[in-house]
């Protein structure tokens, strides 16, 4: 199980300054990664491109994408659920009858119990984001990336999500993009940084995460340390500069 | 019921303000009552020919019902044809476009020739005159993504034609209620003109009658009758669109 990415770059138009370019990433087996970067470095569009839905057509793509995974899914923080029905039905409807016991247990979770009969629409911001992971988890992916996608849940039940995320999922690649530093170190394996330069990034920078799992808690002084070291990453190309 | 009342309220408005005018012209710059007749003589128009002139308004208003009925399945169906990615899809959507540039008012003598100066005519012109604005703006719903909710079928590979188009079509309803809305009018135009040109009933028919006897005092009466059953028309499609929308949303 690999995603592989040689010498990727992306620009918009070919007269533009590419959105990042000399990308190389390699994720093997499975685990929860972390792509991370300031706002505006390339991460959704590296991540779409990863995902192998981005078309192409707004832009050129250079590089390449190699990966033995059959489903990748690519999860972001703006979508919505079809308003005409109720959430409880669109679920059960999406989400495969075998992972029907699981789809229960995490709506319960997740903390949606009392909200699953009502619509979309009439849910809070966070209540939304916990709503379209649960859909998107109990697909069949070999790797998911999530892009923002609990920006508006609350800090506790963030780390109940990712926490369930890490164990549940533990045989396949999540690729969790999110500008929360803490959490990003906390939990991923490995961090991606895209390093932010006044034209466009270059490169990714790798470093470890502290791969926390829900009984092991790290010491404060690994976190703060690792923490002091990504951001450095993030803005290490304008730095540079 | 607030809708009907609204729009009777806003048609009444401006009706008043357009005869209030008309006999301010008259009064005011003394013009006969050939011309512009007076109130008394209005009033007599409405007490002898009113009853004949509500019976064809509303035979005028069924008209345009019907046509507008066709109309809104006929541009569903080239919408839904349009809104494919095939060669067919591209081809109904060109012609769509290229058609509509055409001023039906022009074919309707045509029509006449063919059909006759019957129902069938007045059914088609209606239907005709709606009908492009309804498809147009059909197609362009049918064609816009709605990316916040396709995107998740798109990635799970569930996404097929009908789906998209109930989650567009749904994404909408607001627009389409508004376009439904706006055809209905036209409907109601297009029954009247092809009554006008060479029907042989509805009010479109009966303007043109008192056209040819000079009586504006039956004329006023017509659009008085007209824009009562206009606001009722369309008072029953705002009340129709937003109930059936308010059980979407709600379930």
């Amino acid at each position: 199980m690999y995603l592989r990415c040689d010498d990727l770059a992306y620009t918009y138009s070919s007269d533009a300054p590419p959105v990042f370019r000399g990308v190389h990433l390699l994720l093997n087996g499975p685990g929860f990664y972390a792509l991370f970067g300031l706002s505006g470095v390339g991460k959704s569009t590296l991540a779409r491109l990863l995902g192998s839905k981005h078309t192409g057509t707004a832009g050129v793509m250079s590089g390449n994408i190699q990966t033995d995974m059959q489903t990748i899914l690519y999860a972001h923080d703006s979508e919505r659920l079809p308003g005409w029905i109720s959430i409880e039905r669109h679920l059960y409807g999406v989400v495969p009858s075998k992972n029907h016991g699981l789809l229960k247990r995490l709506i319960q979770e997740y903390g949606l119990n009392d909200v699953v009969h009502q619509r979309f629409s009439s849910l809070s911001m966070g209540q939304k984001n916990r709503v379209n992971i649960i859909r998107y988890l109990l697909q069949d992916w070999d790797m998911l990336i999530t892009d923002e996608v609990l920006a508006n849940v609350d800090e506790p039940t963030r780390y109940t999500i990712l926490s369930s995320i890490k164990t549940l999922f533990s045989n396949r690649i999540v690729l969790y993009i999110s500008h929360n530093a803490i959490e990003v170190v906390h939990f991923s394996k490995n961090i991606f940084v895209l390093p932010q330069t006044l034209r466009g990034s270059e490169g990714l920078i790798q470093m470890q995460g502290l791969d926390q799992l829900p009984d092991a808690i790290p010491n404060e002084q690994m976190v703060q340390t690792r923490l002091y070291e990504l951001l450095k990453a993030a803005g290490a190309g304008a730095e540079a500069a | 019921m607030n809708a009907l009342l609204s729009r009777l309220f806003q048609f009444g408005a401006i009706y008043t303000c357009f005869v209030g005018l008309l006999w301010l012209a008259k009064y005011g710059m003394g013009f006969s009552d050939y011309l512009i007749p007076s109130p008394t003589e209005f009033l007599h128009a409405i007490r002898e020919d009113g009853p004949n002139y509500v019976i064809y308004s509303l035979n005028t208003l069924g008209v345009a019902v019907y046509g507008h009925i066709i109309a809104i399945l006929l541009a569903s169906l080239i919408a839904v044809i349009g809104s494919l990615k095939s060669t067919v899809g591209a081809v109904t959507r060109v012609a769509a476009y290229n058609l509509q540039a055409y001023p039906i008012v022009a074919v309707s003598p045509i029509i006449f020739i063919f059909l006759g100066d019957g129902l069938a005519s007045r059914l088609l012109i209606a239907s005709l005159i709606c009908y492009f604005p309804l498809l147009l703006s059909l197609l362009g719903i049918f064609s816009q993504p709605v990316e916040d909710v396709e995107h998740f079928f798109v990635q799970t590979g569930s996404i097929n034609h009908r789906l998209r188009l109930t989650i567009r079509l749904f994404e909408n309803l607001d627009k389409l209620l508004t376009v439904l809305t706006g055809s209905a009018t036209l409907a109601m135009v297009g029954t009247i003109v092809a009554e006008f040109l060479a029907a042989t009933a509805g009010i479109g028919h009966a303007i043109r009658i008192a056209l040819y006897q000079d009586n504006l005092a039956r004329i006023l009466l017509a659009l008085l009758l007209i824009g009562i059953c206009s606001s009722f028309y369309l008072a029953v499609i705002e009340i129709l669109g937003r109930t059936f929308s308010r059980a979407l949303q709600k379930g």
